[in-house]
């Protein structure tokens, strides 16, 4: 009798320890202690900061080129306008000149004038 | 015959085009109209915010094209007439009087001392530079250039006729002209060419007792005496017009076909006319 309880506090006491070592280890102690060490991830943060950096730099130059490369866009746009009406007019010129004969005339005549010249 | 008339550049336009009305000649109408007065406000020494006024105020420009190619033909011209016309007669004129619109220019005054002409200009480019101390007046040579180019809008629709107060040109058929003389009116077919009256019987006021004129002899830098009261001349475009009329009422040989009105009474055919 006294075997048997002596044996029952015993596989108490075995299945006790043996949930709490379970515990123990499930709690992964170790991995804290030396992850807040690890050189390794302190170095990703100091990387990941600086690219953070570098990102926020290089959208800065980008919309600086943006905002130049717009502002040319139009001028030359004003200016392709420019050149394009310069152009129609040349050829209204051109057109006009090309019906015209090169030589003016002007002779005495007895008709009614249509109109008249005087001092401007 | 079509006929438009309008109001610009100091003077009254009228535009005739032989052609039946439609709607590309009211379009060629409009067109002409728009290009005085699109010119009147690049080329006058009376609005402030003109091109001509901004160059005469800062001395040197980057100008349009067209002012820049007016100022080349106003200095080719000078070239061209030994300086008898000169672009350069701005402030000559202001001292003469003329500082204004002539409809406010006062009758009478006191007289101001002369201002030289014949002023450097320089262009390369559209850039225009003005000797320092001189100004431009394109006046009458700007009032030949806006014939020529509503003339070439004007054409597209028909035979036509542009007349600014005088400079006129003409294309397409004969376009019987009236011409002032000593002895009454004259008419003149003129057929694909340009004519131009330069004289000194319109445009005068007084100062201090004298007559005075708007043709300005760049020698002296006031009002041009001779023998001529006005001069009328032919020639291809508007703007050589302009420039031949003016240099002949100083005295310059003409050998292209031209009525002269001398002081005295007389008219003189030249150039195998009549």
């Amino acid at each position: 009798m006294t075997n048997h309880v002596a044996r029952l506090y015993a596989l108490v006491a075995a299945v006790l320890v043996f949930f709490g070592a379970w515990a123990a280890i499930a709690a992964h102690p170790w991995q804290t202690r030396s992850a807040a060490a690890d050189p390794r991830l302190a170095a990703l943060q100091v990387r990941e900061q600086r690219l953070r950096a570098e990102s926020l730099a290089v959208k800065r130059i980008v919309d600086r080129r943006w905002a130049t490369y717009r502002a040319q866009l139009a001028l030359r746009k004003r200016e392709i306008a420019s050149v394009r009406s310069q152009n129609a007019r040349t050829r209204i010129a051109a057109a006009a000149l090309a019906s015209a004969p090169a030589a003016p005339s002007v002779r005495v005549v007895t008709l009614p004038p249509l109109t008249i010249t005087r001092t401007s | 015959m079509l006929r438009r008339a309008f109001h610009a550049m100091g003077t009254e336009v009228g535009l005739l085009l032989d052609a039946e009305p439609s709607a590309e000649s009211e379009l060629a109408f409009a067109h002409a109209e728009r290009e005085f007065e699109r010119l009147e406000a690049m080329l006058s020494r009376f609005r402030s915010d003109s091109q001509l006024s901004a160059l005469n105020r800062s001395g040197v420009l980057d100008a349009g094209p067209d002012l820049a190619a007016l100022t080349r033909l106003a200095v080719e011209a000078r070239e061209r007439t030994g300086g008898l016309f000169d672009p350069t007669v701005h402030d000559a004129l202001v001292a003469a009087g003329y500082d204004r619109t002539f409809d406010e220019v006062l009758r009478e005054g006191h007289a101001q001392p002369a201002k030289a002409c014949r002023g450097q200009v320089w262009i390369k480019g559209s850039r225009i530079e003005l000797e320092p101390g001189f100004r431009l007046d394109l006046g009458g040579i700007a009032k030949g250039y806006a014939v020529d180019r509503a003339l070439a809008r004007l054409s597209l629709a028909g035979p036509c006729l542009v007349n600014a107060g005088g400079d006129l040109a003409g294309r397409g058929r004969l376009w019987p002209v009236g011409v002032e003389t000593a002895d009454g009116e004259l008419t003149l077919g003129l057929e694909n060419g340009a004519l131009a009256t330069s004289g000194r019987d319109r445009r005068r006021w007084q100062r201090g007792g004298h007559e005075l004129h708007h043709l300005i002899d760049p020698a002296t830098g006031t009002s041009a005496e001779g023998e001529f009261l006005r001069v009328t001349v032919l020639a291809p475009t508007a703007v050589d017009a302009e420039v031949l009329a003016k240099a002949a009422f100083l005295g310059a040989p003409v050998e292209t076909p031209a009525v002269f009105v001398t002081t005295d009474g007389r008219t003189l055919l030249k150039g195998g006319i009549g």
